[in-house]
């Protein structure tokens, strides 16, 4: 396990570190999409049709 | 209770997948010329993150179009690695035969016995074991022969009367399938300018396939092996052997 953990270092932080920023901007983008197709109660009610 | 945990999970199964993606792909790039412009691009994703979080609106608009057009450079920029790569996960044979150990040792031995007697009388050679790449351009280069694979013809090939000597010979199984072949040179500028063609011609073709190349320099009798772009140190026929059973019989196991 620690041969594992230590082989490799280096890479395996630069990677979780691309991971974790992929996965925060990914899912914030798809929220905002969301947002955008399904807006809120009170900002629809801002925008009257 | 199960959507409660569900929702931490599902975050942490996607980090892990991403970050087994990038890491596998860092390391497939690890070595070669395309390594740095990966670092490179590295750094701009951090230069990113960092703008965004520092509020460096000029800086972050800049990347965001930069971002934009860099699949295509992508694509431009590791086009031989992304070839390479996409060869690899689709050759997956449905019918391949491997070959039983005893045959793989038997093939490995007459290699062997022909690159030693060649470091004794410091003859250069070049040989390339073909793997799941198909090397039909380099053999295309050559001259046809398809005979069993043997010390003899090896030795026969590679002597210095033979027209057939230029160049290297392609290994697919249990047979020699051609000789006299060309194989493409490397410029990765990691490697010192001062390695002879011959290794330069088993880096190259190490880099674009997954062949393992065999290599005895003519200048100090050296036996030496290449993969994946990298040569491995080679102390004795031993090591060679055990290498090359590792490299071949792994492969195989690999495919199954």
């Amino acid at each position: 396990m620690k041969k594992w953990l230590t082989h490799n270092l280096g890479l395996k932080l630069i990677a979780l570190g691309l991971a974790i920023i992929t996965w925060i901007y990914v899912t914030g983008e798809i929220l905002r999409q969301e947002k955008r197709q399904h807006p809120t109660k009170q900002e629809r009610a801002a925008f009257p049709s | 209770m199960f959507f409660f945990i569900w929702s931490f999970l599902k975050p942490t199964i996607e980090i892990i997948i991403l970050w087994i993606i990038f890491y596998q792909t860092l390391v497939f790039f690890e070595g070669t010329r395309s390594f740095q412009v990966l670092k490179g691009m590295t750094l701009l994703v951090f230069a990113f993150v960092l703008s965004q979080i520092m509020g460096l609106d000029t800086i972050n608009w800049l990347l965001t179009k930069l971002f934009g057009i860099s699949i295509i450079a992508l694509l431009i920029i590791f086009q031989q690695e992304l070839r390479l790569g996409l060869a690899r996960l689709g050759q997956r044979h449905l019918f391949n035969i491997a070959l039983e150990e005893t045959e793989v040792m038997a093939i490995i031995e007459e290699i062997a016995d022909a690159a030693y007697r060649f470091s004794k009388n410091k003859t250069g050679c070049i040989m390339a074991i073909e793997r799941d790449s198909k090397l039909k351009t380099y053999i295309e280069s050559g001259i046809n022969l398809d005979a069993r694979i043997s010390s003899e013809l090896i030795q026969s090939v590679f002597n210095h009367n033979s027209p057939l000597h230029d160049g290297g010979i392609v290994i697919r199984r249990d047979r020699i399938i051609a000789c006299a072949c060309l194989f493409p040179l490397s410029d990765n500028p990691s490697f010192s300018k001062i390695i002879g063609t011959r290794h330069r011609a088993a880096l190259g073709l190490t880099e674009q396939t997954d062949a393992i190349v065999v290599m005895v320099s003519e200048e100090s009798g050296e036996v030496s092996l290449a993969s994946d772009g990298r040569f491995i140190p080679v102390i004795n026929r031993d090591r060679f052997t055990n290498i090359l059973k590792n490299l071949i019989v792994g492969n195989q196991k690999t495919q199954k």
